[in-house]
């Protein structure tokens, strides 16, 4: 098990800067800490993590996460062709529970995204025994952009002659900088079939200026087609 | 214009939090009387009352994740100084938020659809006497008020809670677990900040997908029950009933019904010989019957399976294994419906400026018979 921090300071780095590290009893109006022994033993307080992660994220390491990544890769499913378009988009660690509650072991969850048929290929895998557990291709399930397809994203809006004229204006009129702006993406599915987005990728676009979204246009990111298309001036 | 406001804006904030910090830590006259516990990065204990002997205690285990925001990965509860810890929970969490907007399209998956992160925590999220885990979660103590009343006696209840802010593109979701002194867990999701841009205008619901894994004194020998009332004339009766027959599925609520999902355990009895139980109770202000298949039922309780995990599939997930004396999981949706409105904000040229005012929804899980008597009560 990690090591188990004490903490008396509150706060992180905002509190460390106005040196605010006072303890609690400091006063007869503060509450007590907690006082009673903590069995740090006890079956159910173990942590299902396995070594590698850090406070209380889980978000997966990416030695650990490539790992995984490898261990499915190695599958049928993803032995594509070269000219077969599928992304890596992430790994998720899964808690998973054993026949006693002091017993957990690390399953990872490996998304990936294949664009011919808009399928999640999702495979879990045991990164100790190398063992793939589950694997399935399901078209139509949510998955989250990789990191690669938002800068896609980013990168086809700002090539676009309409979206730098809005940005190009609102800079103007706010006295910003280019620094201060920011796209933004939103997935937007569809379950219906006859839809035109229905079994594509579709991004809607978003342009932040500092603090504030742009109202128009609406920027749609087509990545399977690898185009914007352009609204404006809907009503209000 | 915008930049000198924003400037203005973060000299103001930072004044205040500097303020509020200084209180916070130096325990001054201005901090209430609460202060929090912690025994690691990731887990929590706090004792009730927190400023006397322990009558009881929770320990709660968290975490935090890209695309899965806040959520809580044990707790146990303790219902006296002499007694042990007892797990209720092995995990709660958004499975999702599904956010359908009126006119058909778009449909977000807040979760599952992005790679969202938390934002960091500031000082004034903390507030006087709140802790700052990990950059990102709020950590706080605080009285939630009278907790029973008998004339002129009264009882303080308080509250150990855990928060953190999803940064949703334009949107915010703050993500809420409140573990009360008397056992009840309070889920919440609020949803906050900029309206969609260029539907600044359009309403739309933001649905809290709830996943929780309820491991009531251990993940074994736990049943599903639906709780109905029925009043068809001047009296009245009410139900527990195996959930659909014993067997994963769904139910709508009805509130007519005070519909109900409990989560009983077949093995543990308190002293009354009664079996310990949670009522799970939705906190919502009407039915979200979108057309997907997920969102036909309130409710829904599937066997524990490590690798169902998506709420969108859930219909997927049920095919007719048992839910009594098993290892079950419930899953619920609670809706927050947005019709914007001048206070959400106004347009600056071609900006949006302002924010939505955060709306909640999520549901508390109440015990029932965990006691043997009403707590906190001398």
């Amino acid at each position: 098990m990690r090591s188990v921090v004490s903490y008396l300071c509150f706060g992180v780095l905002p509190a460390l800067a106005l040196g605010a590290c006072v303890s609690p009893s400091s006063t007869q109006d503060a509450v007590a800490v907690s006082s009673y022994e903590v069995d740090f033993n006890h079956p159910a307080f173990n942590d299902p993590r396995p070594d590698g992660f850090e406070g209380a994220s889980e978000t997966v390491p990416p030695i650990i996460a490539q790992r995984a990544r490898d261990i499915a890769e190695r599958s049928a499913l993803l032995r594509t062709p070269l000219d077969a378009r599928v992304v890596y988009v992430g790994t998720d660690f899964l808690s998973h529970k054993m026949l006693d509650e002091k017993l957990s072991r690390a399953i990872y969850r490996v998304l990936f995204y294949r664009y011919s048929d808009d399928a999640a290929l999702i495979t879990d895998v045991d990164i100790e025994s190398g063992e793939i557990l589950e694997q399935g291709a399901y078209p139509g399930r949510p998955v989250r952009l990789s990191e690669e397809e938002m800068e896609e994203v980013r990168a086809l809006v700002l090539e676009n002659r309409e979206a730098q004229t809005a940005i190009g204006e609102a800079l103007s009129a706010s006295g910003l900088s280019r620094e201060d702006v920011a796209i933004e993406g939103l997935i937007v599915r569809t379950r219906d079939a006859k839809d035109p987005f229905h079994g594509r990728r579709i991004v809607r676009a978003l342009i932040r200026i500092d603090r504030d979204y742009l109202h128009e246009p609406l920027v749609i990111v087509d990545l399977t087609a690898r185009e914007v298309s352009i609204e404006r001036a809907r009503g209000r | 214009m915008i930049k000198r406001r924003t400037i203005v804006s973060y000299l103001i904030s930072l004044v205040a939090g500097l303020v509020i910090s200084s209180a916070a830590f130096a325990h001054g006259p201005g901090c209430p009387a609460f202060a929090p516990g912690q025994t690691s990065s990731n887990v929590v204990e706090q004792q009730f009352p927190p400023n006397g002997p322990m009558e009881t205690a929770w320990r709660v285990r968290f975490a935090n994740a890209t695309a899965k925001g806040l959520y809580i990965t044990g707790a146990w509860f303790k219902k006296g100084p002499s007694e042990p810890w007892m797990r209720v929970l092995w995990d709660a969490r958004l499975a999702d938020i599904f956010v359908p907007y009126h006119p058909g399209s778009p449909r977000y998956y807040d979760l599952t659809n992005f790679s969202f992160p938390l934002v960091n925590a500031t000082a004034l999220d903390a507030g006087a006497c709140g802790n700052i885990i990990d950059g990102k979660v709020i950590h706080q103590v605080s009285s939630r008020g009278v907790s029973w009343k008998d004339d002129t006696a009264v009882g303080i209840g308080h509250e150990l809670s855990l928060w953190a802010t999803l940064d949703s593109a334009n949107y915010n979701y703050i993500m809420r677990y409140v573990f009360q002194d008397d056992g009840t867990i309070k889920l919440r999701i609020g949803a906050t900040s900029r309206n969609l841009p260029y539907s600044e205008y359009t309403a739309h619901m933001h649905n809290g997908l709830w996943r929780i894994d309820m491991d009531l004194n251990g993940f074994r020998n736990d049943s599903a029950l639906l709780y109905s009332h029925s009043e068809p004339g001047i009296a009245a009766t009410d139900s527990l009933t195996p959930f659909n027959g014993g067997v994963e599925g769904g139910v709508e609520i009805d509130h007519e019904k005070f519909t109900e999902v409990h989560v009983r355990d077949e093995v543990t009895k308190n002293a009354h010989g009664r079996n310990i139980s949670y009522e799970f109770k939705p906190v919502r202000f009407g039915a979200p019957r979108h057309s997907e298949a997920f969102a036909q039922e309130d409710f829904w309780v599937t066997r524990y399976r490590y690798s169902e995990k998506t709420y969108d599939v859930i219909d997927s997930y049920v095919n007719g294994e048992s839910v009594t004396n098993n290892d079950v999981v419930v899953w619920h949706i609670s809706p927050l419906h947005h019709d914007p409105r001048d206070e959400d904000g106004y347009f600056i040229g071609n900006s949006w400026h302002g924010v939505a005012l955060v709306m909640w929804s999520g549901l508390d899980l109440r015990p029932r018979n965990l006691f043997d008597a009403t707590p906190h009560f001398p």
